[in-house]
Parts: structure tokens; C-alpha cells; sequence
């Protein structure tokens, strides 16, 4: 999880909270003196090739116009709130009965309502359901698919937990109707845990819409939303009015440790900086066309709309092929070691065995003196709580 | 030559040869001014690599980071907000 350049501090939890990541990264950043290198309660207003002179002009908050060679588009694909398309849901967003869970912070706020729906498959679904169990009388889990297609499981049905299917439609008097036919009545709030959508408001260079399937490639770089397509090595736009060596789309990808990915997608932009003919567009283009077309036979679609969501989802153990190709490209040798793959592989039952040992109490008995003596010391505990796992499996 | 693109090859059908172009882009390879935008993990980690390049440490490549927040962080930077009211990553929620 952490930068491989900088370790979590020792006795760190093994699933921290964003407070204490934020902690760490702003450790990051006065460790390596980034501070200097950022200019903050700066927003970038627009940003555009000038075709004449060859360069991005970037346009400032504070209405300062500068000129660069290279932009890293670097502004996170979490902070638009994605909304289903289902009729009603307005009024219920408009009269505060549906929110996103862009705001939600924490369980408390919410112990005061009877019945509480949250929305979506998951991660942030399922972690707010994690949090609201149990401190509502009822919480109603609506899904999009059933768990098994898309490989994750949800907690079993309860008096006080019930997964139901996909909203039809929003009423009034707080019902909601289901694709099945039935109505849950009710409902006090519902939280929308939808995702979110990729955007770049500062930049007009680009489309925005579902690319056609290649080959061949568009002609235009697209935003679906869900994706930023062509970019080769996942990072560089293949199409566009600017050439591809001179603007990079990093941390797109979902379903990725992201921390360590970062530093490794950082080795190919240097790469690409430092001479930008090492970019290979024929052999990339070939990869993105090869890419889809393993994707269109999984998921037994030609839909473009379906491929645009399912593109930047990488498979389980894509991350760590990934980060090996960024490295050969870099000029370096990497290789994912043992351990790594094996917790990876098993993060939902390490998060499960964790989460446990926190409720119980053990935690910082656990965790007592783990990060000492480096890395070695997270691997330990991580070995010992999948054995733990097993043995209970096993009893 | 109207559609004449930089680092290419050309067949001049009238002399009869072949034209190399040099890309200004490559050439000025020299020194390049980098722009950043966003200073969560991701800004921050490309500060972080590209300023250990001899390239940085040698004045040639210039790092900017431009962050619209007063910190750095991004998504795990979150003041407390209170419910309901708008997280101050989003600016653009209505559009």
C-alpha cells in the first residue's frame, strides 16, 4: 500500500484511516522537500496545446498564463459524484432524502434514522454498510448485480441487514421501487455510493463520449467517464491535436494498490521526457486493440459502453504485469516478490482478520513493534493473520 | 509542403527526394518545464520521482505542482465537513 520509497511509519494499523494516510503523505512530501515544488490554493483554470508554438498553455486561478512543455494530469478521478439514471431520484436529492457518499464521513450523523438504503457494489458500499450495521434498526443494501457475477461477497441477510436489487424508480412518501416488481417503503435516506466520473474541466482538448471499438483507433482522445482512451502504457494519449510524448493521464486505473503503481507509471513519464522516441505508438496501439479484444471475449460484449467500464478495472494480479512493463520501459528491472502478490491475493481476508482483531480489542498488542525492523516485520504479521484465517476455516 | 508535419519523412515528388524533418519538440529536449496538476498521492509522487532525475537536480527539467486546495493530500485530505453540506473537493457537482 505504501510508496516502496517510504514505509508507513512503525506500529501503523494495517488498514489505516484517511487520517492517518493523509499524515503520511504529508510526511512524504517534507521528507523528499516536494512542499517547495507546489504551489497551493492554486487551481489550474484551462490548459491547451497552442499548435503554433508547440507548447501547453496553462491558465492559473490567479490568472497568471504560463507556458510548459510536459503536463502531468495528475487531478484524481474521485471527486465528481456519479449518479445513477433512475426517475425520481432528483426530488429525493433536491429535498435531502438521497445523498452521495462523497459527503459521508462517518456513522454517527446517521443513527437517527429507522430505514437507511445505500446504493452500489462496491468498495465504498460496502465499507458505509460495514459502518451502519447494526446502529440502524434497518439497512437496506441495493445492489446492481448479483455479488457472485463481479466476484466480491456482501455480508449474509439479518434482521437488520437485506440486500435488495437495483432501483427502478424514486416515489414519493420515501418508497422506492425495485426491479423485481416490489416496493420498500420508508426509507429515510438513501446513500448513493455510484462512483465517480473521470473529468478534466480545465482541459477542452478532449472528448467527451464512448469511443468506437478498434481497431482501429479513434481519432479523437475520449473521456467516457470511465475511462480516458487511447492512452498508451495506460498513461499516454495515442490521439489528440498534441503529440503523445508532451501530456500524461497517471492513477487512472481502479482495483490497483495505487501508491506503489504511481511511482512506477512517474518512471515511464521520465522515460518519455527524457527522449521521447522511446514511445513505441505502433506497439502500444497494438496492445490497446489486443486489450479490448480480451475484453469483449470475457465479458461476451461488443458493447463499447460495457468495455468502456469494464477498461480501466484491471484484472487481479494486471497491476503487477503492468508495473513490470512501466519498469522495462523505464530501463529497469522489477519483478513483484512473493509476499506482495500473496497479500494481495488475500486483502479481503487480511481486512476481515484485521478488522476483527480491531473489534476485539488486540489490536495495538498486534501491531506492538511491527515496522522496527523494515519490511520483514509487516510480512510477518500479514503471514500470521492469513495462517490465522486458515486455522479457523480449517476448525 | 501544406501539410507539412515535424519529424517525419517526406517523398518530394517534384526534386525527387526524400526530406527528413527534425521534431523542435525532440530538439529542445535540452530543457523542459513540467507542469503537475494536483498535488494528492499521485502529484506527489511524480514530484517525488522526477525530481531525483539528474535532469531536475541539474536545473534542466522544471517542476511545478499546482494544488487548488491549501494542502496537499488530495482525497485523503478531508477537513470535517458537516453532513450535507458540499465537500470542498467538489466545485463542480451541479454542471
Amino acid at each position: 500500500m505504501a510508496f516502496p520509497s517510504f514505509p508507513f511509519p512503525p506500529e501503523t494499523s494495517l488498514f489505516p484511516t484517511a487520517a492517518v494516510v493523509q499524515k503520511y503523505l504529508e510526511g512524504y512530501a517534507r521528507h523528499f522537500d516536494l512542499l517547495r515544488l507546489v504551489r497551493l490554493c492554486t487551481r489550474v483554470e484551462k490548459v491547451f496545446w497552442d499548435t503554433d508554438s508547440r507548447e501547453w498553455s496553462v491558465t492559473l486561478s490567479t490568472g497568471e498564463r504560463l507556458m510548459f512543455d510536459f503536463v502531468v494530469v495528475a487531478n484524481g478521478h474521485y471527486s465528481k459524484p456519479r449518479y445513477p439514471h433512475a426517475a425520481g431520484l432528483q426530488s429525493w436529492l433536491d429535498s435531502g432524502r438521497a445523498m452521495h457518499s462523497a459527503w459521508y464521513r462517518s456513522p454517527g450523523g446517521f443513527a437517527h434514522h429507522k430505514t437507511v438504503m445505500v446504493v452500489g457494489g462496491g468498495p465504498s458500499a460496502r465499507d458505509i454498510c460495514a459502518d451502519l450495521m447494526g446502529i440502524i434498526p434497518l439497512l437496506l443494501h441495493s445492489t446492481p448485480v448479483s455479488p457472485s457475477e463481479i466476484g466480491v461477497t456482501y455480508p449474509d441477510d439479518t434482521e437488520t441487514y437485506r440486500k435488495v436489487g437495483r432501483v427502478v424508480e424514486y416515489r414519493g412518501g420515501g418508497s422506492v421501487l425495485l426491479q423485481d416488481g416490489s416496493i420498500e417503503p420508508d426509507i429515510d435516506l438513501v446513500i448513493l455510493a455510484t462512483g465517480y466520473e473521470m473529468s478534466f474541466p480545465f482541459f477542452s482538448q478532449i472528448r467527451s463520449g464512448i469511443p468506437p471499438l478498434p481497431p482501429p483507433l479513434p481519432n479523437e482522445l475520449f473521456n467516457s467517464t470511465y475511462h480516458v482512451f487511447p492512452l498508451a502504457l495506460h498513461l499516454f494519449p495515442l490521439r489528440g491535436d498534441f503529440p503523445p510524448t508532451s501530456i500524461a493521464f497517471p492513477g487512472l486505473l481502479y482495483r490497483v494498490a495505487p501508491l506503489p503503481l504511481f511511482e512506477d507509471q512517474v518512471r515511464a513519464i521520465a522515460r518519455v521526457l527524457e527522449d521521447p522516441a522511446a514511445l513505441d505508438r505502433l506497439s502500444c496501439a497494438v496492445n490497446i486493440v489486443a486489450r479490448v479484444h480480451a475484453l469483449m471475449c470475457e465479458k461476451g460484449t461488443d458493447d463499447p459502453l460495457q468495455i468502456a467500464k469494464a477498461w480501466s478495472r484491471v484484472a487481479l494480479l494486471e497491476p503487477f504485469e503492468y508495473r513490470t512493463q512501466l519498469n522495462v520501459f523505464a530501463g529497469k528491472k522489477w519483478t513483484a516478490s512473493e509476499w506482495e502478490i500473496e497479500c494481495w491475493k488475500n486483502k479481503a481476508v487480511l481486512r476481515r482478520e484485521w478488522k476483527a482483531i480491531e473489534r476485539s480489542g488486540k489490536a495495538g498488542e498486534w501491531i506492538k513493534g511491527v515496522g522496527m525492523n523494515g519490511m520483514d516485520d509487516w510480512i510477518v504479521l500479514s503471514r500470521s493473520l492469513l495462517s490465522k484465517a486458515r486455522h479457523r476455516a480449517a476448525d | 509542403m501544406a501539410e507539412y508535419v515535424p519529424g517525419t519523412c517526406y517523398l518530394d515528388s517534384n526534386k525527387g527526394l526524400y526530406l527528413i524533418s527534425i521534431d523542435p519538440f525532440v530538439t529542445k529536449e535540452a530543457s523542459k518545464r513540467v507542469c503537475i496538476i494536483g498535488a494528492g498521492a499521485n502529484g506527489l509522487a511524480t514530484l517525488k520521482i522526477l525530481a531525483e532525475t539528474h535532469q531536475v537536480q541539474s536545473g534542466r527539467w522544471k517542476l511545478v505542482a499546482f494544488e487548488e486546495r491549501d494542502n496537499v493530500g488530495g482525497i485523503w485530505y478531508h477537513p470535517q465537513t458537516s453532513l450535507f453540506s458540499s465537500p470542498p473537493i467538489i466545485k463542480d457537482i451541479l454542471n
